[in-house]
């Protein structure tokens, strides 16, 4: 299948190995933040958020690989703040990543009212996504969304992978994407755990070889349980890296790396992967790196 | 010559494969094999899943796998397992858990790796599913007369929903006759103690020694 493209706010995403750069996208706002005061009303240091977005922009400048800000509300109220927030110090893309469907409808009201559309990503569409939100999604404008391929039944590859279709008379997720009005789908291959990201890595490939989507996964979700590598933050930092370098080394086409405070080690790891890939692609099979990517910059 | 049924039952669980794991105790039935050595088997392999997730030979999705694998083969026992208890007269339960994920949480492997570590050891389990409101794990505890209530809650915003349980069956004058057994990530030892819950579990495998003592606590 021919790897699909989008052009998200003049992000592009997916495409053949080594021709666009992965999209590396850091959270913030996330549980334990320490720059959030009340989780619950959205209060926060808006000088130290406003740093680490713009942190991430100039690394993402500098090294060559896109960025998205992945934000996380835990409370419809909280949710909207940081949109409002984001998109009034950057003009980044974001995820609108809201704890529960509540916070993500809320968000996708606020979205829809200042026209912020073609900047947002709805994260996420999964297998028990209620009805509410599905129709919130149908009346939104927004139409792209990443689709979260998490089986708790069987987390295996071929298990994920059988999520995108129908299953046992159940939509997959591709339908429901469609149902929600969803043009650019985005497949995140769900990471349970820091060896499972492994498995996550091969269900990206499988999904870009069998449908085409742009597809990635969190290796921070495995980081936040891997208690070994909690022993020392420098060790950590080595490890988390390590893990986004071994996601964008299966091909990932988005990598939702961490916090986003990670900029600084993450962004330059996997451009100097990217940009070693895309030179050996380039002498293997004569793909050309697009301009701006991590080959022209990091060398 | 014995069959080998049993091992391969045995291995098929440790090796998480949930599609064997039924036919294998179909066979086992078939061959005349009692009730008890078949769970009691069943049982020894969760143990070994167990085992080796403690060891760090296992992670989350073998336990998965074997957990799924455990539950599919115990689905065609449970039956037979009933009929037996009826026929023996002998209704004494060894433990009665309702467990359940509470309201606008929709994650569940936990409990589910929960319930399957649980039915292993012999508990009767109700697991009333994900995004669940506490009046729902309330009436299940009434009708299928618990001795523990089990909360799983893997987000910061819902964890306080343990909380509210416990003062709801305060104010009902249950908070004596339902142990309240908590777990997820976003809580500890620390946040049981200061809402007042019987317990906590960091895994599965740890809730099955925290039941443990829960019903030693009741029977005692």
């Amino acid at each position: 299948m021919e790897s699909k493209v989008y052009n998200i706010n003049g992000l592009k995403i997916g495409g053949e190995r080594g021709v666009n750069p992965t999209v590396l996208v850091g959270t913030i706002f996330y549980a334990g933040h320490k720059i959030v005061e009340d989780n619950k009303k959205g209060i926060f240091d808006k000088t130290k958020a406003e740093d680490l977005i713009n942190k991430q922009s100039e690394m993402a400048d500098t090294t060559g690989n896109p960025c998205m800000v992945d934000l996380v509300g835990d409370t419809p109220e909280a949710m909207v703040k940081y949109v409002k927030f984001l998109t009034d110090v950057s003009d980044s893309t974001f995820l609108l990543d809201g704890v529960d469907g509540a916070a993500r409808i809320e968000g996708l009201k606020y979205i829809d009212e200042v026209g912020l559309q073609d900047r947002c990503v709805y994260s996420t569409i999964s297998m028990v996504t209620k009805d509410d939100e599905i129709n919130a999604l149908k009346k939104s404008k927004v139409d792209s969304a990443i689709l979260f391929a998490f089986s708790t039944y069987d987390p295996t590859p071929e298990g994920k992978l059988g999520l995108l279709e129908k299953i046992d008379g159940k939509k997959g997720l591709i339908e429901l994407g469609d149902e929600s009005g969803i043009v650019n789908s985005i497949v995140d291959t769900a990471v349970l755990d820091i060896s499972s990201l492994s498995l996550s890595c091969k269900t990206i490939q499988m999904v870009k070889e069998k449908y085409g989507f742009p597809s990635g996964c969190a290796p921070a979700n495995g980081m936040s349980l891997w208690k070994k590598a909690q022993l020392d933050k420098g060790y950590y930092k080595s490890c988390e890296a390590s893990a986004a370098v071994f996601t964008a080394s299966y091909g990932a086409d988005f990598i939702l790396y961490g916090p986003i405070s990670s900029c600084t080690t993450v962004f330059p790891s996997v451009a100097t992967y990217e940009a070693l890939h895309a030179y050996a692609s380039k002498w293997d099979s004569g793909k050309q790196a697009v301009e701006g990517h991590p080959l022209f910059k990091m060398f | 010559m014995a069959s080998d049924v049993l091992e391969k039952l045995h291995d098929v669980i440790v090796a998480g494969k949930r599609a064997d794991s039924p036919a294998l105790v179909t066979q086992a039935f078939e061959e005349g094999i009692d009730v008890d050595t078949i769970i009691d088997t069943m049982s020894g392999a969760m143990n070994v899943v167990g085992e080796k997730f403690s060891a760090g030979e296992y992670f989350i999705t073998e336990m998965l796998l074997g957990a799924h694998a455990f539950k599919a083969g115990f689905d065609i026992l449970k039956p037979a397992l009933e009929e037996k208890v009826k026929k023996s007269g002998d209704t004494k339960k060894k433990g009665v858990v309702v467990l359940g994920t509470v309201i606008n949480d929709i994650h569940d492997i936990g409990k589910n790796m929960v319930g399957s570590a649980l039915q292993a050891a012999g508990y009767e389990i109700h697991d009333i599913g994900i995004d669940q409101p506490l009046e729902n794990f309330i009436t299940k505890a009434e009708e299928v007369d618990a001795n523990i209530i089990a909360l799983s809650a893997l987000l910061t915003t819902t964890m306080d929903e343990t909380k509210n349980l416990i003062e709801l069956l305060k104010e009902r004058g249950l908070n004596k006759k339902y142990k309240v057994l908590i777990g997820g990530a976003p809580m500890s030892q620390k946040f049981s103690d200061s809402i007042g819950a019987d317990a906590y579990a960091i895994d599965a495998f740890d809730a099955v020694e925290q039941v443990k003592k829960l019903m030693e606590t009741i029977e005692g």
